[in-house]
């Protein structure tokens, strides 16, 4: 079973890969923020340190997905697969490592700058605190959650499809065929979740200031966050919708 | 008082009498409990249902010596600890459903991050999977380290005995997709949509999936009810994510480096910080999504 164990250590590595570019940009972008917010209000030092390894923390959280799928297709390439060959199973393995990674790219530069701004919004205005870090946190989960959608459609690609082998024992023309349709899956929902990540995130982003600068708007400002990182997020549930219809 | 002692210690021991029924198992796989209810089946891990033990004893234990030395005048340490505590999901839920209905959720927010932060920390505890009280095979494993290895299996006689008195690892119970998935179910689905049908109604209920309204509100509904399920799988997802890979990285990691120092680094940020964390993320999208559709006008 050469094919399966090739694409899967490649797919061990593009997931990680790829995985890591936009939550280290994001990590490190956290920080620009906690800078401004200390020029801005020296006192507040302690307070904005912590607020910045927090958000780092959170910034991280996609390349940690990344990290998950990437260990686990490094155990299944090291597993003896003893099956005959299947470009299926080879193209599943593949497109769980490619979904996950380019999954994470949005979710990872989004939430670097939510938290950027979040840090900021601290710095700005001390005494709202307890609010924005409420707001920030809702604005981290949300705008992760196209890349949660990558991590569930890439584990279905593992361990429903790949670990089974059910693709295993078809005639050459399905089995081909099986290949394109999980090769698209997976590139379906992978690409699908940048582009909502990063919207929600400038979303977020704003709603952290808006709460410093207006704490007695929270209710209104949290409503139209609520509905505008909804609609924004409907591409992504498209991309999900499309990617298990492609589910041979 | 008295009463919540012996609640505690009734608890307790329902559960660790539960525990040692889980796992008094032969096979390699540890097949949790499994139970029929209405011809579903249910079943339980071993580690929720220790955590569930630990959790109900220290709360129930907490509570009588707590409340013991209550006294609104002069608070000891504790007693300002748990009014914090309280005092800051009281504050969540008044500030996200409103200062009268929001106090009714209370119990549910608070339960729910109690529980999911303890079970984020019992992987802390450094309690390996042990037999009490078994015979084994041999002491000394080929490295010359201490093996406790198999118990005897002896299937003619009964086979609690021979395999001692089992406990189980300490595990993160999150770290079991189930586990998070179960509390979304409980709480976005069973809470939430059941509080929005209880106070608009059912039609209110069924209105807000043709959610704009008109002629766009048909053309949406399918894409809210994908976008209902998707809150339960985000938000459960999430939680089991972190978790799992927090325990993939230290396992790894401790291993690359023979478990000299660096793991206790690792326990610090993955076991606390990102259980903490992820404890009140999940808390706080949970109190969201409750409050979207039981929210005070």
């Amino acid at each position: 079973m050469d094919i399966a164990n090739l694409s899967a250590f490649l797919g061990a590595g593009l997931a990680m890969g790829l995985g890591a570019i936009g939550s280290g940009w994001g990590a490190g972008y956290v920080v620009t923020g906690s800078l401004n917010g200390m020029a801005r209000q020296p006192s507040e030092q302690p307070g904005l340190f912590r607020s910045m390894l927090i958000n780092q923390a959170l910034a991280s959280n996609p390349s940690i997905f990344a990290l998950v799928i990437s260990i686990l297709l490094y155990n299944m390439g090291g597993a003896d697969l003893d099956a005959p060959d299947s470009w299926a199973q080879a193209a599943a393995f593949l497109a769980a490592g490619l979904c996950v990674g380019i999954g994470t790219l949005g979710s990872g530069a989004g939430s670097g700058l939510v938290g950027s701004e979040a840090v900021e919004s601290v710095g700005r205005c001390p005494s709202s605190q307890g609010r924005v870090t409420m707001m920030m946190l809702i604005a981290h989960a949300w705008a992760q959650t196209p890349c949660i959608f990558s991590l569930v459609i890439s584990l279905v690609l593992l361990y429903v499809i790949g670990g089974f082998n059910q693709m295993v024992g078809q005639s050459n023309y399905i089995d081909i065929v099986n290949a394109g349709r999980l090769l698209g899956m997976g590139l379906c929902m992978g690409a699908g979740a940048v582009g909502p990540a990063i919207g929600i995130a400038f979303v977020g982003s704003r709603v952290c200031r808006a709460t410093a600068e207006a704490p007695d708007a929270l209710q209104k400002i949290r409503n139209t966050f609520f509905v505008g990182a909804a609609v924004s997020e409907s591409t992504a549930i498209y991309a999900l919708v499309i990617s298990l219809l492609l589910k041979p | 008082m008295k009463r919540n002692f012996r609640f505690g210690a009734f608890a307790g021991l329902a559960a660790l009498c539960l525990t040692a029924t889980a796992s008094a198992n032969p096979l390699e796989v540890p097949v949790p409990i499994q139970m029929n209810v209405f011809g579903l089946p249910l079943a339980f891990s071993h580690e929720t249902i220790v955590v569930c033990a630990a959790v109900a004893v220290l709360i129930f234990l907490a509570c009588g010596f707590w409340a013991r030395g209550m006294n609104k005048d002069n608070p000891s340490k504790g007693q300002v600890l748990l009014e914090a505590i309280v005092g800051m999901f009281d504050d969540l839920c008044k500030q996200s459903i409103g200062p009268v209905r929001g106090r009714k959720y209370l119990p549910y927010i608070g339960t729910l991050f109690l529980f999911i932060w303890t079970c984020n920390m019992a992987g802390l505890l450094p309690v390996p999977e042990m037999h009490l009280g078994a015979e084994h095979y041999e002491d000394l494993n080929e490295n010359g380290l201490y093996d406790p290895g198999e118990p005897y299996e002896d299937t003619n006689s009964n086979n609690m005995h021979d395999a001692g008195f089992p406990v189980p690892a300490f595990e993160e119970p999150t770290k079991n997709l189930n586990v998070p998935l179960g509390m979304a179910v409980l709480f976005v689905v069973l809470i939430g949509h059941g509080s929005q049908i209880r106070i608009h109604g059912i039609t209110g209920y069924i209105k807000d999936y043709f959610s704009p309204g008109g002629f766009i509100g048909v053309a949406m509904f399918p894409l809210n009810v994908v976008g209902k399920i998707a809150e339960v799988v985000s938000i459960s997802f999430r939680l089991f994510g972190n978790i799992f890979g927090g325990v993939v990285i230290i396992t790894v990691v401790s291993g690359l480096l023979y478990h000299v120092i660096f793991p206790v680094g690792l326990y610090g940020f993955f076991g606390v910080f990102v259980g903490t964390v992820q404890a009140f993320v999940f808390t706080m999208l949970a109190l969201t999504y409750i409050a979207m559709g039981a929210a005070e006008e």
